[in-house]
């Protein structure tokens, strides 16, 4: 009888493995991404736009949401706190570290993970048992170039454009919020603060995080989603699967990015 | 030839197509419109518009200082340090520190302006505040924007000739580890008076211990004497009571019964005296003025007596047998007085 302590072993023993499957399985999908056949360009660009319309545009009132609550609460409570210490001027400085430089790349990860990535887990294991997959090798060069670069390509200019547009809402609602607080703090006051806190090099890993998230993102739904032939019952399992996985991998090349912060 | 007629699916990705670039292109434009912004914000804290003219000081020790630091004038970041390097030994001259201050700030800093180096914040960084001058002359002087001259010991001298720039004197503060060893070193001065001065509160802590102990017992006895302060309230009550009333044991021992009608009867008595003093007081002031109006006659009567006295004198003067006694006057004349020979 198998005891928990072999299912940890067993696990233990598969981690390993499956890590490298992993990595191998981006390493492809990356180069099918960028080395596309002139036969295959129109019809990539066409289901990339696709993507990024599924992924990016569609998402946007969900992201917007989001990034007026962020302000709003960040604002909320950072200004009832800096004013008991007459500390306003650091309302600015506030927003681009907790907002800008943290939690609004992450929370559009979750907001990728959550919807977009769950879909492609979905839609790619339903594939495979509707017999579409029959018609390209699987997991061969055409798969990848046909269903995984796509979504690589579409969820990493979708994740940069939604991360920017959460923040621009984020700073917007923030300041609207300071201002139906009564806090005394100029438009222009509160740009510069934004200007002052940040540092050329917060637009490069802003810009590259934010990519990168959504090329995790989609690396890791389009492994769970092709893995293996999945029956229906195992689809809810593989979709948990990709998202804790995605998440778990943004938040670990999130602190990697927060050595780029550290030695500037 | 007909050009192929675009189906619904063709249609319908190239508005997708649309609105993702729409999407993507308004994402990029406002990375670069922040990123623009923060460039020209950074451009105009910075001053890398304007221009700067370069400065330089000496210090005593390099201690908390940094390139890059910011220098303040009037509480305004208005420059920053662009080198320091200690100098060669045997001179008085320890660190040479070199920084620049922007336009327009450095109009404000004349020949009399100096540099003070001083402390910020707690872990012994320093900055440099430059202080306006009141009464120098300027120490940069410009044409169409550029700076042409500096002032340099005292006299104006292309600016060329003087890549440093302006001397301004400094006025620095003991660095921190200095001021802690001054400290320590007073407070290693204080501490026997310190001792002493435990010693003594010590003592007098033991002296409190004892007097709290007294007071202790004295609080005690307080508390027998307010048990027994009732009774004396009640005693203090009694004599009021017999003060207020006037027919009261007290009260007809200081206030007797028939002081009234005594204090009248004297008081007619009293009163008819006065009066018959006041009488004999009138009639002795009569008598006075008849004897003041007789002695008036009287001098009168001396008066004449004198007039007729001396009637009779001058008669005396003229008579034969007594006008030898009274010569007449010499009459007075310009002529010398006789030499007696």
């Amino acid at each position: 009888m198998e005891t928990w302590i072999d299912n940890i072993g067993q696990r233990a023993m598969r981690s390993p493995a499956g890590f490298w499957n992993r990595v191998q399985f981006g390493r492809a999908a990356i180069a099918a991404t960028f080395r596309v056949p002139k036969s295959d360009r129109a019809a990539l660009r066409a289901a990339t736009a696709a993507q990024v319309w599924r992924c990016g545009v569609r998402q946007l009132p969900l992201v917007s949401f989001v990034g007026l609550a962020l302000g709003v609460l960040v604002i909320g409570q950072a200004v009832s706190l800096l004013q008991q210490v007459s500390a306003q001027r650091y309302m600015g400085t506030v927003m681009v570290m907790v907002v800008l430089r943290e939690l609004g790349p992450l929370l559009t990860a979750f907001l990728v993970a959550a919807r977009p990535g769950t879909a492609a887990v979905v839609e790619l294991g339903a594939m495979q048992f509707a017999g579409q997959m029959a018609q390209v090798d699987r997991l061969g060069a055409r798969s990848l170039r046909l269903l995984v670069a796509p979504r690589v390509k579409g969820l990493a200019v979708a994740g940069f454009c939604l991360t920017i547009y959460l923040i621009a809402m984020a700073l917007v609602c923030g300041y609207l919020m300071a201002f139906v607080q009564g806090v005394p703090l100029r438009l222009s006051e509160y740009a510069g603060q934004l200007a002052e806190a940040l540092h050329w090099l917060d637009f490069v890993l802003i810009a590259l995080k934010a990519a990168l998230f959504g090329v995790v993102i989609a690396v890791v739904s389009c492994y769970h989603g092709l893995e293996r032939m999945l029956r229906i019952e195992e689809l809810p399992a593989a979709t948990t699967r990709a998202v804790v996985e995605g998440l778990g991998a943004c938040v670990l090349l999130d602190a990697v990015f927060l050595l780029g912060y550290l030695i500037r | 030839m007909n050009e192929a007629q675009p189906t619904p699916e063709t249609v319908k990705s190239q508005r997708t197509e649309r609105w993702v670039g729409v999407f993507v292109l308004l994402a990029i434009l406002l990375l670069l419109a922040g990123f623009s912004y923060h460039l020209y914000h950074t451009a105009e804290r910075k001053g890398w518009l304007v221009p700067h003219a370069p400065y330089f000081t000496y210090v005593m020790t390099g201690d908390g200082l940094n390139i890059g630091d910011p220098v303040t004038l009037m509480g305004f970041s208005v420059g920053a340090i662009t080198g320091i390097t200690a100098q060669s030994p045997g001179g008085s001259n320890r660190v040479y520190v070199a920084f620049e201050i922007r336009k327009p700030y450095y109009g404000y800093i004349l020949s009399d302006s100096h540099v003070n180096i001083a402390m910020a914040g707690f872990l012994g960084s320093r900055r440099l505040e430059v202080t306006p001058g009141l009464t120098g002359i300027p120490t940069i002087y410009e044409t169409n924007g550029v700076i042409i001259e500096v002032l340099h010991r005292g006299q104006r001298i292309p600016f060329a000739k003087a890549p440093k720039g302006v001397f301004l004197r400094p006025h620095e503060d003991p660095s921190v580890t200095d001021r802690a060893q001054l400290l320590l070193d007073q407070l290693e001065a204080a501490l026997p008076n310190i001792l002493a001065i435990t010693n003594r509160l010590n003592a007098v802590l033991d002296n409190a211990n004892g007097l709290v102990t007294n007071s202790s017992a004295l609080v005690a006895n307080l508390d027998r004497s307010t048990a027994q302060l009732p009774a004396v309230l009640s005693n203090v009550t009694v004599i009021t009571a017999n003060l207020r009333d006037p027919h009261g044991a007290f009260g007809e021992w200081a206030l007797p019964v028939d002081l009234h009608t005594n204090l009248n009867a004297s008081l007619v008595t009293l009163t008819a005296g006065l009066n018959d003093t006041l009488l004999n007081l009138a009639a002795i002031t009569g008598n006075l003025n008849s004897q003041v109006q007789s002695n008036d006659q009287m001098l009168a009567g001396i008066s004449k007596l004198v007039v007729d006295t001396d009637n009779l004198v001058q008669g005396l003067k003229k008579h034969w047998l007594l006008r030898g006694a009274f010569p007449a006057p010499k009459p007075a004349t310009n002529a010398p007085p006789k030499i007696a020979r």
